[in-house]
């Protein structure tokens, strides 16, 4: 290594991947990378991040805009020309139409009932605290499932039982009970042979909360769906992809009695 | 303010790009850039137009975003199933190692992944990340060494468990 390599260093190093040196530099720099093979494989290596990056986040470019963002581009073109005090009045009078109008929608269109919010809070977090368990992540293990079933059935006073996801490669682990908003849960627990795991977790379903279409939730590198059937409400999580887990659910729900 | 408007709905898909890779949840996504255009509207007299406005915007969103960070970082908010196909779908096209880097920029911290997007995705200059970010010039070019130099330690860190697996 040249002495003068020594004078590149990383912060350099970034901004000559960033066309931000000045272009005497620039050629500089060019110049000892053909010589130091080092140098050469970080510099590439930082211009295959940038590359990989923009080839990454590009779906979003081509993506459709939503409405919602439109529409709040085109409704902001009310008369700037109305004195203030009278723009006022009208803004409040418009609220108070539109608020009228729209009570109770409101909150059924933009966001997920409350309840949900929790269901789907609480199973991300029991799933972070039981799924790195070497020793006991589930309180009955699938030895038992017979029990396991029937003792969850009663503590959550309706049928519950643990799908089977052999097909997929993940095996029942087992489960315990938990709590969710005051009531009664199950967490049942699976692995497969990489040592992936993938709960799903599952209370009454309250007043409601009709939620028949999967709705997805990411959050710590885990994927979760949230879905209701006629009793229950469930939500799955696991670190592998939501693809996955989508076909994974929608195979069950399909051939079992879970929905 | 109708050329303001049309130059606003160009950008939109780069602000949903951004808002996108920084909360990771598309909704929460939209509800930031939402906020974003509607603050732009409203000081639209503060915008120089003689000046690119994608930094600018990006400056507003930023803004928005430092102040309610909590709140667009919260639990996750649930998406409907339409919304997740569109991602997936594309995200099942693109290789593994875009996944990996995916993984990598989450373990990421805010800060870090912003200054890597903002320069690295958004084509910003050093300069106008440091007017978006509102640091000085010397900390946008030490902080994204850091966070380069992270990232690309992570992503090493992931290719060799892959290895012993």
């Amino acid at each position: 290594m040249t002495p003068e390599n020594d004078t590149v260093n990383d912060i350099e190093l970034q901004a000559f991947v960033d066309n931000e040196l000045d272009s005497s530099r620039h050629a500089e720099i060019e110049k000892l990378i053909q010589t130091d093979a080092r140098l050469k494989s970080k510099v590439e290596e930082y211009q295959k991040i940038n590359r990989d990056l923009k080839q990454l986040y590009q779906p979003h470019l081509d993506e459709d805009i939503p409405d919602r963002l439109i529409k709040t581009i085109k409704r902001d073109s009310a008369p700037k020309q109305i004195p203030l005090a009278a723009s006022l009045l009208i803004g409040v009078l418009t609220g108070l139409i539109i608020g009228w109008f729209s009570r109770g929608e409101i909150q059924s269109l933009q966001t997920p009932p409350p309840v949900a919010e929790q269901i789907v809070e609480d199973a991300f977090s029991f799933h972070a605290v039981y799924t790195p368990e070497v020793k006991h992540p589930v309180e009955v293990t699938s030895e038992y499932e017979e029990h396991l079933v029937s003792w969850l059935s009663k503590r959550l006073e309706t049928p519950v039982k643990a799908p089977d996801f052999s097909f997929a490669g993940f095996e029942l682990l087992g489960g315990r009970l938990l709590s969710s908003g005051n009531s009664p849960a199950a967490q049942f627990m699976y692995e497969n042979n990489q040592g992936q795991r993938l709960t799903i977790f599952t209370r009454q379903k309250r007043n409601n909360e009709d939620q028949p279409e999967f709705r997805y939730a990411r959050r710590n590198g885990m994927n979760g769906f949230y879905w209701t059937d006629s009793n229950l409400s469930f939500v799955i999580l696991s670190e592998i992809s939501k693809n996955r887990i989508y076909e994974l659910v929608t195979k069950v729900c399909n051939t079992t009695n879970l929905k | 303010m109708e050329l303001f408007k049309q130059e606003l709905i160009r950008l939109i898909p780069q602000l949903r790009r951004y808002a996108c890779a920084l909360v990771s949840n598309v909704e929460i996504a939209d509800d930031l850039v939402q906020d974003c255009l509607e603050r732009a509207l409203s000081r639209h007299h503060l915008w120089d137009s003689s000046r690119p406005m994608k930094p600018w915007l990006l400056t507003v969103l930023h803004n928005i975003f430092a102040n309610n960070a909590r709140q667009y970082m919260r639990t996750p908010r649930l998406v409907s199933i339409d919304d997740m196909e569109d991602i997936s779908d594309h995200k099942d096209t693109t290789d593994s190692s875009l996944t990996d880097l995916q993984m990598a920029l989450e373990q990421l911290s805010t800060e870090h992944r912003q200054i890597i997007l903002l320069v690295g995705v958004e084509q910003m200059s050093y300069k106008e990340t440091a007017t978006i970010l509102d640091i000085p010039l010397g900390t946008v070019m030490s902080r994204l060494t850091r966070a380069r130099q992270t990232l690309r330690q992570i992503m090493h860190e992931q290719s060799s468990t892959g290895d012993r697996q």
